[in-house]
């Protein structure tokens, strides 16, 4: 039987190291966040929205790539966006929405993945809504980073 | 890493994406999303609907 090696090898596939990712599950996590792929993939830019009314935009995240091993949470890509607000760097998962103050204009955020993602090969796009309630056009700058995260509600199975 | 220009709703917007991650939109160049990143509004000055909904740059000069 081959030793598990000690450390992920390069030019080898997943299945190959699943021995040392199965024994070293929560060091695995954190070299992918030390690799960059957390907040390593985003978007930024601006808009501007007239008074109540709404602009949308979509985000694709072309690397989705995850993992999942037995008995373990998986890993996958999640979308953290931010508005130009006091309150930066809103967590936003899936079909959420959030409602914040910018001044004397209120703004609602609200993301939502129009397409399912396998962790595997998939492209995952996610639907971003800005909603200015205020009676007067404003400026919205706004922060989209791709980041990994373990899924704390569902177990994967990797064979 | 390419820069878009987006119309929704007769809201503007401009946006930088990275390699990794994009936003749906027309392409423009850096000049023109520095020049709108602060002023995104005023990218109707520049760019109309054309051919099945398309943007494009103004033919015309733009408005002042």
């Amino acid at each position: 039987m081959p030793t598990p090696p000690h450390r992920l090898q390069p030019d080898t596939s997943l299945p190959d190291n699943l021995a040392y990712v199965n024994d070293n599950f929560d060091k695995v996590v954190s070299d992918i966040g030390d690799l960059g792929a957390k907040f390593s993939t985003g978007v930024t830019g601006s808009c501007t929205v007239a008074a109540n009314n709404w602009f949308a935009f979509t985000v694709a995240i072309q690397d989705t790539i995850g993992i999942y091993v037995k008995n373990k949470f998986p890993i996958g890509p999640r979308l953290d966006i931010a508005v130009d607000t006091n309150d930066a760097d809103h967590y936003l998962p899936d079909g959420d929405s959030v409602t914040v103050a910018q001044g004397l204009t209120v703004v609602n955020v609200r993301v939502s993945k129009t397409s399912r993602n396998n962790f595997a090969t998939e492209k995952a796009t996610y639907f971003v809504t800005i909603h200015n309630f205020d009676v007067s056009s404003h400026t919205y700058y706004i922060s989209a980073d791709t980041f990994y995260q373990q899924s704390a509600n569902q177990t994967g199975v990797f064979r | 890493m390419s820069f878009k220009v987006v119309e929704r709703n007769g809201n503007w917007g401009v946006f930088q994406d990275s390699g990794d991650s994009r936003v749906a939109g027309t392409e423009i160049d850096y000049e023109m999303y520095r020049r709108l990143r602060d002023k995104p509004h005023e990218a109707s000055k520049h760019f109309e609907r054309g051919h099945k909904g398309r943007l494009s740059l103004r033919k015309d000069k733009p408005r002042r």
